[in-house]
């Protein structure tokens, strides 16, 4: 084997591969301008802070005043409308968000302990702006209530601790911000679909499509090895693996700050995390990368084109989702089973060392599967890169 | 420059009942020929007649199941780095790198084969400005016509100045003009004592360019010869000719 080789094959790919435009797509726009925007865009658009939910109301009288100033806030803007209107029809055209019908005499509620008014609501609850004014007008009838409660109760001479003879102190003892939960949850997978994914195009267009466009034909007529021309290819499936992970983290956290205040705690995630524990992650995800672009090397080497090598290929994009979603199900001691499990044992490295929980016997245990893995992959692709029956496949 | 052959070889390309097998199908059946320094030899036969899988098994892409062949004096199955380190292979199809420059096309080859970097760069504006693609050197050649992909693939093969070429098929929808430069170069390896294989189903490119021809039907050699030999032998005026008796007998 020969390391200047093996670099001239890595030097030339990664040149090819940054003149090609679909490659610079899938490793630059889309994890940090589209996937930060696809998942935080609607969140953004629907929050009533950025854009108050419209609310129509139908008054009987003007003993509702008082009530509607105040729902008034800016996030809910309330428009007046005439009694002959269709409230079902505006609604569902989308004018307003919600619809409020005040009964006649609303003012009523003050006077006895017995009296009792009905507010008739409509709304489109599979909007999600609709459920967000629901809940929003829901939140404000519920305070208005107990202002009117509080009232009476006064008037009866009880406390307003009365209702509620028995309350609730829930103390956590979660160790981790709830930001560092929803990383925790967020950052694995998506760690976990870019090491795996990220070099997918890469991996299909220097195998399959060099079989296709018939220049691996003349490669493998130069004095270098096949195992030297797979080793070439490899660094760079990797690199770019490993850079398609990064700026996937980078456009999630720069998504969550610009289009923070639309989603709520999850804006605020106030993570840090030690030297070590980022070199844990950095391992771990390298790792898997290292796994999956042999993987991915292996089986599409067999294809003839690069169509046949994206049908083969293309169930891995979904097969590494399923651990990162069983993960959020599984109790830890259900998951420890996992820890030698493919993908499973990076993601809960990944996981952990964002917690900081990192327990020395479960990472040897996760690491050191990882790592067999890798190599038994790597082999595997190298193997098949020296049988002529994937390489001279016409 | 880059590589020699054994030193003493005679024969740069000689094969010893070459067979390749894909499963039952027999692609290329007993084949022996010999290949001398300067000589221009071709391969002639109808399409799937084995011509490219004997190249494909002199250029070490496919292993032979039984026979073998030596190149350059190295043998196929033993030596393959140093067969591959000693040919130089225009494929079926150019196979050159859409988004590369013929200068750097040459270069990636070039740095494959050992050369030291300093002789490469000279070398590759010498050969590029031979092939009159001095002023395209620095265009990808993604844009390019197939003649000229097909003269910077041919430069490939011979960026390295091997003693061995296997040329397959090229001059195949070529216009005049750029078959008429790879047939100059063709020339050219001749006078400088190479041994240049070329696979073609092109009679008249044949009766110009070789010295000898192999004819090759259903993966056997059923005739080899020089022209006027194969002519007399079967009593033809021209090689077409000769090329239909045979191959229909």
């Amino acid at each position: 084997m020969n390391l200047g080789r093996i670099a001239t094959i890595a030097g030339k790919e990664l040149k090819d591969a940054l003149r090609d435009r679909r490659t610079i797509l899938a490793m630059i726009v889309i994890p940090i301008i589209v996937l930060p925007v696809l998942m935080f865009l609607p969140a953004f658009l629907a929050s009533p802070e950025r854009n108050p939910v419209r609310i129509a109301v139908i008054q009987s009288d003007n003993t509702s005043d008082d009530f509607l100033a105040s729902l008034a806030s800016n996030q809910v803007q309330v428009v007046r409308i005439e009694r002959t209107e269709n409230m079902t029809k505006l609604i569902q055209n989308g004018d307003y968000e919600l619809g409020m019908v005040l009964p006649p005499d609303f003012s009523q509620v003050f006077q006895g302990p017995d009296q009792q008014a009905t507010i008739t609501v409509y709304v489109d609850q599979s909007s999600a702006r609709g459920t967000i004014a629901l809940a929003l007008v829901q939140d404000d009838i519920t305070k208005y209530s107990d202002k009117i409660v509080a009232d009476r109760l006064a008037k009866t001479g009880l406390p307003p601790s009365a209702l509620t003879p028995i309350e609730t102190d829930v103390r956590s003892v979660t160790v981790a911000s709830t930001g560092a939960l929803f990383l925790a949850i967020l950052l694995p997978l998506f760690l976990g679909i870019y090491a795996v994914t990220g070099a997918m195009y890469f991996v299909m267009d220097t195998t399959a499509g060099e079989k296709e466009r018939k220049t691996l034909e003349a490669l493998l007529t130069m004095p270098v090895t096949r195992t030297e021309i797979i080793l070439g290819k490899f660094l760079i499936a990797v690199l770019i693996a490993l850079l398609s992970s990064a700026l996937a983290i980078l456009g999630m956290t720069a998504g969550v700050a610009f289009f923070s205040g639309a989603i709520g705690e999850a804006s605020a995630p106030g993570l840090s995390i030690s030297a070590g524990n980022l070199l844990l992650i950095g391992v771990a995800t390298l790792v898997l990368a290292m796994t999956s672009a042999s993987l991915e090397m292996m089986i599409s080497i067999f294809a003839r084109s690069f169509k046949e090598a994206q049908n083969f290929l293309s169930p891995l994009s979904i097969i590494v989702v399923v651990p990162a979603i069983a993960m959020q199900y599984m109790s830890d001691q259900a998951l420890r089973f996992f820890a030698v499990a493919p993908i499973f044992n990076t993601m809960l490295i990944i996981r952990d060392a964002l917690l900081n929980r990192v327990s020395p016997a479960n990472l040897t245990l996760e690491l050191l599967s990882a790592f067999v893995y890798m190599i038994i992959a790597l082999a595997v692709a190298i193997k098949i890169f020296n049988s002529e029956k994937a390489m001279v496949r016409y | 420059m880059a590589f020699r052959s054994r030193v003493g070889v005679q024969a740069l390309i000689q094969c010893t009942s070459l067979t390749k097998k894909f499963g039952q199908f027999t692609a290329v059946d007993q084949v022996t020929f010999e290949v001398a320094n300067g000589e221009v030899f071709g391969l002639l036969g109808p399409n799937g007649a084995g011509k490219t899988t004997t190249m494909r098994l002199l250029s070490t892409l496919l292993k032979p199941t039984s026979g073998t062949a030596t190149v350059a004096g190295y043998d196929l199955l033993r030596e393959p780095q140093k067969v591959r380190a000693s040919i130089g292979v225009l494929p079926e199809d150019a196979g050159l790198y859409d988004r590369l420059t013929p200068r750097e096309h040459l270069f990636y080859y070039g740095k494959l084969h050992g050369m030291p970097e300093d002789i490469l760069r000279k070398r590759t504006d010498e050969l590029l400005d031979i092939m009159e693609l001095g002023d395209r050197a620095n265009t990808k050649v993604g844009d390019f016509s197939k003649g000229m992909k097909q003269k910077v693939a041919l430069l490939r093969a011979f960026v390295h100045d091997p003693p061995v070429l296997l040329l397959d098929e090229p001059t195949a929808g070529l216009d005049v003009m750029s078959a008429r430069s790879i047939h100059a170069f063709v020339d050219r390896f001749r006078k400088e004592g190479k041994a240049v294989m070329i696979s073609t189903h092109n009679m008249t490119e044949a009766q110009k360019l070789c010295d000898r021809v192999a004819i090759i039907d259903h993966a056997r050699i059923v005739a080899v010869g020089t022209v006027a030999e194969l002519e007399k032998k079967t009593s033809q005026k021209d090689l077409e000719s000769v090329f239909v008796q045979l191959v229909t007998d």
